[in-house]
């Protein structure tokens, strides 16, 4: 599959699509490489399961290769499309198997011991996952694509459809529970410098 | 004696260790989307053009056998008419002849179209 992204790495995302619309096998193999793991590993950031960010992602492609004909060019990213539609998708799953609203769910203080027990025997990254667990969806998200995904503020607000103001002030409260999360049992984890 | 200060917390470490234990995509996760994308491409791939009638100029060249014929036929019309404007000298003589009482008399040898009629050859 290299060898697709390989000769078609030049090519900007809107083109890429272009050309798949037009039937170019290539271009399909191109943004699959090139979509299909980040719209993986966003998902299962939000979703802490393989299995089911593997079917979310699965569908947020189904609907990009959908679209792709009667795509918009220079309307939006093709990258904040697919963050968007990924992440409607974990949301719907996410209230499934909540069976409440995510902007109903308390702040997540009160849910940290059951991170800190965890601590006790797993390693940073399951401690992390774990604190990221009981933050508000929006939070978590915002982080996710701050701080895993790299995208900037802007087209962070773009994919969460709010002002940067308001992504700034959630990133900031997301990156404060979890440190007030976290921070509790750093002799636990045996950082002594964490 | 006053307690230190505690010191704020790396988040950015916890960061770099999640971002190594994050699972790759699976080869299978991979080729079901790329089995999707070639599913749904061949779904929507422009459907050839119906062929267009061809124009009548062209039935007819079809039908006298095509361009090479055309180009016989023109050449052939150049030739003469030029043939008519300025014969060759060695053309008069078998003129004269056709225009001649001879060249009839020679006609009389032929079987005319009404025995030939009668013989059924037509």
């Amino acid at each position: 599959m290299s060898n697709a992204r390989a000769t078609l790495s030049e090519v900007p995302e809107e083109e890429l699509l272009v050309l798949y619309a037009n039937g170019d096998r290539a271009a399909a193999r191109a943004l699959t490489e090139l979509f299909a793991p980040k719209a993986f590993a966003f998902a299962q950031r939000l979703l802490s399961d393989r299995a089911e960010a593997e079917d979310v992602a699965q569908e947020a492609m189904l609907r990009l290769w959908k679209i792709a004909p009667e795509w918009r060019r220079g309307e939006a990213k093709v990258s904040t499309w697919l963050y968007q539609v990924t992440r409607n998708l974990c949301t719907d799953r996410l209230r499934k198997r909540r069976g409440v609203g995510l902007d109903e769910i308390a702040e997540p203080l009160s849910d940290a011991k059951s991170a800190e027990e965890v601590m006790q025997t797993e390693d940073r990254a399951k401690a992390l996952q774990l604190a990221m667990e009981t933050l508000p969806e929006r939070q978590r998200a915002a982080i996710v694509l701050r701080h895993f995904e790299g995208l900037s503020n802007p087209e962070i607000a773009d994919v969460l459809e709010i002002s940067t103001e308001a992504v700034e002030s959630l990133t900031a409260r997301g990156k404060r529970a979890l440190a007030k999360l976290l921070s509790g049992r750093r002799d636990e984890l045996g950082y002594t410098d964490a | 004696m006053p307690k230190t200060p505690e010191k704020p917390i790396d988040l950015d470490g916890f960061f770099a260790a999640e971002k190594q234990a994050v699972n790759e995509p699976s080869t299978d996760f991979m080729a079901r989307v790329l089995r999707d994308a070639e599913d749904i491409q061949d779904a929507f791939a422009p459907q050839a053009p119906s062929p267009k009638p061809k124009p009548i100029w062209e039935a007819l060249i079809g039908a006298i056998g095509g361009w090479r014929s055309v180009a016989g036929l023109a050449t052939a019309t150049i030739v003469g008419v030029w043939i008519g404007v300025s014969p060759p000298e060695s053309l008069d003589g078998l003129a004269s002849f056709v225009w001649s009482e001879d060249a009839v008399s020679y006609a009389e040898y032929l079987p005319n179209y009404d025995y030939t009629l009668l013989e059924g050859q037509l």
